[in-house]
């Protein structure tokens, strides 16, 4: 029975356990552009400048994980007329911010610039790696409650051996 | 084993060492990746920059495809939905023989990076494939470690409690 009990907690935890794997999932909402994890986000468009300034520019993108900050990608292109086109994954499910900048390549100075927040959709891993983690870590347990067992019978066979436990014989 | 089997075998060997070569295909790109802030480049924490250099091509245009590194049966990462899929399809401008991005990259493993090259006037200049090499964060190696520990020393504590309790119940 005690046995039983053991096995039902050591499995209850090893489910608590698994679950940190969902950790970076979230459902913020509120996004001008929708993305998957796991799949390309495609950005498309032209910038037009207000003044008299002529190609060929420089497009910069930057994307960020808004929950930290953190700088997820940066990268420039070049573009005759303002147009731009590039695509990235994100492959966190938090809400992330995408700015794509139209510089003037002599003097850097930005001529537009175009905000996107990105609302990402995240996934639970799939079965069958959960079910390995569950697995493998069971199996650790199961190793160390082997070891466990063979010290408990390694020392009964000593005192045997030593004319101990009067009571059993 | 009889002697054409053997020959099959080595010239299978061969063909998969010269198929699975990409940095060999890609000679005249090295790609330089370093840690904004020093050290080595840690998954999902930071930034890296990374750095094509074109021995051949002083100006020009690099359209990049990078794609996640494939899922391993005994090995899954933090981010199993994003192992062997795309994560970026854009065009890098070249100058001075160079071109530049920074990016966080999500998992360990071996990213592969093709670059479709076209040189300053417009005439395709070739495609290489690389091979980047993110390590595992040294902390979350020794946080594995040390959860390890923990279960095994919990089933230890475990086996040795219940089998010594079974021991007394044949006593009694």
């Amino acid at each position: 029975m005690r046995f039983r009990v053991v096995l039902l907690v050591s499995v209850l935890l090893m489910s608590m356990t698994s679950s940190t794997v969902f950790a970076h999932g979230s459902d913020q909402g509120g996004g001008d552009h929708h993305a998957r994890v796991g799949e390309l986000a495609y950005f498309e468009g032209k910038l037009e400048t207000s003044g008299q300034e002529r190609g060929p520019y420089e497009v910069q993108f930057h994307a960020i994980r808004l929950e930290d900050k953190a700088e997820i990608m940066s990268m420039k292109s070049s573009s005759p007329d303002g147009s731009y086109k590039f695509a990235m994954q994100f492959f966190d499910g938090a809400e992330h911010e995408v700015t794509i900048s139209l510089v003037d390549p002599a003097t850097k100075s930005i001529l537009a610039e175009k905000k996107v927040t990105v609302e990402v959709e995240g996934f639970h891993p799939p079965f069958a790696v959960k079910v390995k983690t569950m697995v493998f870590l069971l199996s650790v347990i199961a190793f160390g409650m082997v070891v466990g067992v063979s010290v408990t019978r390694w020392g009964k066979t000593n005192r045997k051996w030593k004319g101990e436990y009067p009571d059993v014989a | 084993m009889t002697k054409v089997t053997f020959l099959g075998i080595i010239a299978i060997i061969f063909a998969l060492m010269f198929s699975n070569s990409p940095v060999t295909a890609g000679e005249s790109i090295i790609a330089n990746v370093q840690n904004e802030q020093g050290g080595d480049v840690r998954p999902d924490l930071d930034t890296a920059e990374v750095e094509l250099m074109f021995a051949n091509i002083q100006n020009g245009t690099a359209h990049i495809f990078l794609r996640s590194p494939e899922r391993k049966f005994f090995s899954p990462t933090d981010f199993p939905i994003v192992e062997g899929t795309d994560l970026i399809d854009a065009t890098l401008p070249i100058e001075n023989g160079k071109a530049t991005f920074q990016y966080m990259f999500p998992i360990r493993g071996d990213y592969h990076l093709k670059v479709d090259v076209v040189d300053g006037e417009g005439k395709a200049a070739g495609t290489h494939e690389l091979v980047i090499t993110i390590n595992e964060n040294p902390e979350e190696v020794k946080n594995a470690v040390i959860f390890i520990a923990i279960l095994v020393a919990f089933g230890f504590v475990v086996g040795y409690v219940l089998s010594r309790g079974r021991k007394r119940v044949h006593a009694v």
